[in-house]
């Protein structure tokens, strides 16, 4: 059945994305891939919209350097035709002080002729930005809300 | 097909909403139904964590205060079982200056008994609060100057 194809397709991926496997994670994708990670760019430069599976491979290698520890559990899935949604939560240990690193992210994925042609990517990148400053940015930030909440 | 269902009734439950008809959302929620959008709610307490319909309906009162119109679109819909998981864009109208905020939302639904029993949102907060400020968050952290101001 295609929908299991295409789920048992998106799970491969993960298993080698987070293994660091990068030829099969590559190997799972379209040639044509588009990728979409909403965050940041000017801190996060090597998301936001890329195009083409190299992408994979680099995300995978920066991951790697950055972080001694990836790991990933499925916290909801959904097949429907050839789209595939997930939410995963993940844990990362940082390489230069072993601190570890929690979210969860929400991922879309569409594929074409079973591999990965689209990916659409969600996490809350507030709270990440906080966890890799090792700082509560809510305090400084929050005054100005209210202050353009009362405007 | 239960999956169908599903989807249609989570698109007439996103067209309620969005039309500002709360009670009529909340129709289509089970009396314990649970919402959590991971945010920060110093800087964005409409989200967060609430549980059952009172404390739901407070926090969709509160948005429907803040944005005085709003409008969306679902480029992606996922529906499989009793779960449906939709990508969705919303483009909101803040009530007080009529600025248009506008961003994607990962939304994941669990139906039971054919209601909306849970709600899990994902989305680029730190694109939110920039919207919501009005204001260049991540040059503020490179120029060191998140205090104060």
């Amino acid at each position: 059945m295609v929908k299991d194809l295409h789920r048992q397709r998106v799970l491969k991926f993960l298993d080698a994305y987070y293994s660091g496997d990068v030829d099969t994670a590559i190997a799972c994708c379209d040639d044509d891939f588009d990728s979409i990670t909403h965050a940041p760019i000017e801190l996060f430069p090597h998301l936001g919209h890329k195009h083409g599976k190299a992408w994979v491979a680099e995300m995978i290698r920066i991951q790697q350097q950055r972080y001694s520890s990836r790991k990933y559990e499925i916290r909801f899935l959904v097949v429907d035709g050839d789209n595939v949604a997930t939410i995963q939560q993940i844990t990362l240990r940082k390489g230069n002080d072993n601190r570890v690193l929690q979210l969860n992210v929400a991922e879309f994925f569409t594929l074409r002729g079973g591999r990965i042609l689209t990916h659409r990517s969600f996490f809350d990148s507030f709270d990440l930005v906080q966890q890799l400053l090792g700082q509560d940015l809510t305090d400084s930030f929050a005054a100005s809300v209210r202050d353009t909440l009362a405007r | 097909m239960t999956a169908d269902l599903h989807r249609q009734r989570l698109l007439k439950f996103l067209d309620t909403f969005s039309s500002g008809d709360v009670e009529g959302a909340l129709a289509y929620c089970s009396d314990d139904v649970e919402f959590l959008a991971n945010a920060p709610i110093d800087i964005l307490p409409h989200m967060g964590h609430r549980h059952g319909k009172t404390e739901v309906r407070e926090m969709w009162q509160t948005v429907h205060a803040r944005y005085s119109d709003m409008r969306y679109e679902v480029p992606i819909i996922v529906a499989e079982d009793d779960k449906v998981a939709a990508m969705i864009r919303v483009h909101f109208r803040k009530s007080t200056n009529d600025r248009i905020v506008q961003f994607d939302i990962a939304a994941f639904y669990t139906f039971r008994e054919g209601r909306i029993a849970h709600i899990r949102e994902v989305l680029d907060t730190f694109d939110l609060v920039q919207q919501v400020l009005e204001r260049d968050v991540a040059a503020d952290l490179a120029a060191g100057t998140s205090e104060g101001d």
